[in-house]
């Protein structure tokens, strides 16, 4: 081909990613070290009162939502994997798929109307049994409401990163670990989940970077009541945007990092499973 | 037949934990006002002149993510895929920056940027298209990489070349219609995200342009039942493009379904 028809393949995308990725979030950590000379200020005052418990919450949030998705997703797809229907697993991925990435704000919703303050199911453990949540200390805009509402998308999400990790596991593992007189809970526990320790671990971390940067559904639920650092970021641009843009960046850069720490432990775990993969079927073949 | 029916009780939880919820916005929806069965919730939604406008606002910027997204991404996925496997991996791994550049983000990095100059768009919808067609990549590039694995494109363009068409020709006669189903998957994803997209539509218009998200948050506010009408309504069209992306997918083989599909959801 020749070059300049490669400027009309390539050029396009260059100018986009350069346009609405590249140089805006380059000006993000510029001007997160940058106000009239290089300065730590920002990051100072972003790791500090509000902010720094900002952090806490946000980690504290995303930790429980995340182990709840990793078990519940976990044992889910496991169960969809050795009863092996496969409809049903077609089904609940669909299903998955649609509740994992594009369903916060319907979600938040659904949740309002159940477990808000007077909510359906609210109303009607206070009529029916006597029982008041709201005295009981639940509330939905706390931390602990927010657990569960983001388990609603963490489980389908965990759910579907986890099926491909068990399906990758060979048919004939399970008949060797059964003829070596392991029965099948040891084979779960003394096989299958050290094979799956690593792809564990990655689906964490991916759950703890979705929960960490959902904006959303807790913006919809807690609107300012609850101090997350997407909802702080958020405030500082609907608010004010003149008045504390370094913050703002700052805060911005410091989630950035935190994501992408987490999702490379996922994109590791991923490199690590099709290398195993890659190996088991080499020695298959050998033999 | 112990583990049997355990995974069983696992799978019913699952479904419950996940559909509870819903259920009971559905529930709501349908006999909250009143105590009694009724559609009123959604009559009034329907007969909202402010839903028709967010409706086509959605629409309108839904269409031109895709639209962009098709000339954007498919001819570079296309070449390197074809020629240039390890600028492939490049801009996979560039395909994915909005995972690590979370909407919040982009929002904020957008208001600074898009603020003075020749573009200024902030507090415009013109800028949405292109943020919604960056947050649709990872999903767009990914739907229409597992087309071309299963396509064998590379034969087929080598073989469209020796018959004597340019490369050109070759893409627009021969590629696309073999990658159609591809590009109608990759679209319905894009187009399902920007139909639902709400933080950077809010964050740079400040909420002065009212998308179906939007509307659905005001909307709930002022009245939660229509509110929670309009909840339904944009579960049931995710629920439409997900299902409609995942039929053109099986679909890969007949020609029909994959058109029915990409009709039903435009």
């Amino acid at each position: 081909m020749r070059k300049t028809s490669l400027i009309f393949v390539y050029g396009p995308l260059l100018v986009f990613l350069a346009l609405f990725a590249l140089v805006p979030i380059i000006g993000v950590i510029s001007s997160s070290v940058w106000a009239r000379g290089i300065t730590s200020e920002f990051y100072a005052q972003s790791l500090s009162g509000q902010y720094l418990n900002a952090f806490f919450t946000t980690i504290q949030v995303a930790f429980w939502s995340g182990l709840a998705g990793l078990v519940g997703g976990g044992l889910a797809a496991l169960a969809l994997w050795r009863t092996g229907w496969r409809w049903l697993t077609t089904a609940l991925s669909a299903l998955s798929g649609v509740l994992a990435n594009f369903a916060g704000l319907p979600l938040a919703v659904a949740f309002m109307v159940t477990l808000g303050a007077s909510g359906l199911v609210t109303n009607a453990l206070q009529t029916l049994l006597h029982i008041n949540l709201t005295q009981m200390g639940f509330n939905l805009s706390s931390s602990g409401g927010l657990i569960l509402v983001y388990s609603a998308f963490q489980v389908p999400l965990a759910l579907l990163v986890s099926l491909p990790a068990l399906t990758s596991i060979p048919d004939d593992l399970e008949a060797a670990a059964l003829s070596l007189g392991c029965g099948v809970p040891g084979y779960l526990r003394r096989v299958l989940l050290p094979i799956l320790a690593p792809s564990l671990l990655g689906t964490f971390a991916l759950l703890f970077a979705n929960a960490f940067s959902a904006y959303v559904t807790a913006y919809a639920i807690a609107g300012g009541s609850i101090n997350l650092i997407p909802i702080q970021i958020g405030y500082l641009i609907d608010g004010n945007v003149s008045l504390n843009v370094g913050l703002g960046n700052a805060l911005a850069v410091e989630e950035m990092v935190v994501l992408g720490a987490s999702l490379w432990v996922f994109a590791l775990s991923v490199r690590l499973r099709a290398k195993r993969r890659a190996k088991v079927k080499g020695e298959t073949a050998i033999v | 037949m112990f583990e049997k029916w355990l995974y069983r009780v696992l799978i019913v939880l699952f479904l419950l934990q996940v559909l509870l919820p819903f259920a009971g916005l559905i529930q709501f929806t349908l006999v909250g006002g009143s105590g009694a069965l009724s559609w009123a919730s959604f009559a009034t939604l329907f007969s909202d002149p402010s839903f028709a406008s967010s409706l086509i606002n959605s629409l309108w910027l839904a269409a031109a993510a895709v639209l962009l997204s098709i000339v954007i991404f498919t001819p570079p996925v296309w070449h390197a895929y074809l020629y240039a496997p390890r600028l492939l991996r490049v801009i996979e791994a560039v395909s994915f920056t909005p995972f690590v550049v979370p909407a919040v983000v982009l929002a904020l990095a957008y208001v600074q940027f898009f603020s003075s100059g020749l573009l200024n768009l902030v507090g415009t919808p013109y800028l949405l298209p292109f943020a919604f067609a960056l947050l649709g990549m990872p999903f767009y590039i990914q739907v229409f990489l597992n087309r071309l694995r299963h396509a064998d494109a590379r034969a087929i363009h080598d073989a469209a070349q020796t018959l004597g068409a340019n490369d050109f020709q070759a893409f627009v006669r021969i590629q696309l219609p073999l990658l159609r189903s591809g590009i109608i998957n990759g679209s319905l994803l894009v187009f399902t995200i920007s139909i639902g997209e709400f933080t950077i539509t809010q964050l740079t218009t400040g909420g002065s342009y009212v998308t179906l998200p939007l509307y659905l948050l005001i909307t709930f506010t002022n009245n939660p039942l229509e509110g929670s009408a309009m909840a339904v309504v944009t579960l049931f069209l995710a629920v439409a493009g997900v299902v409609a992306a995942l039929t053109a997918a099986s679909g890969r083989r007949r020609r029909t379904p994959a058109v029915t599909a990409g009709e039903e959801a435009s």
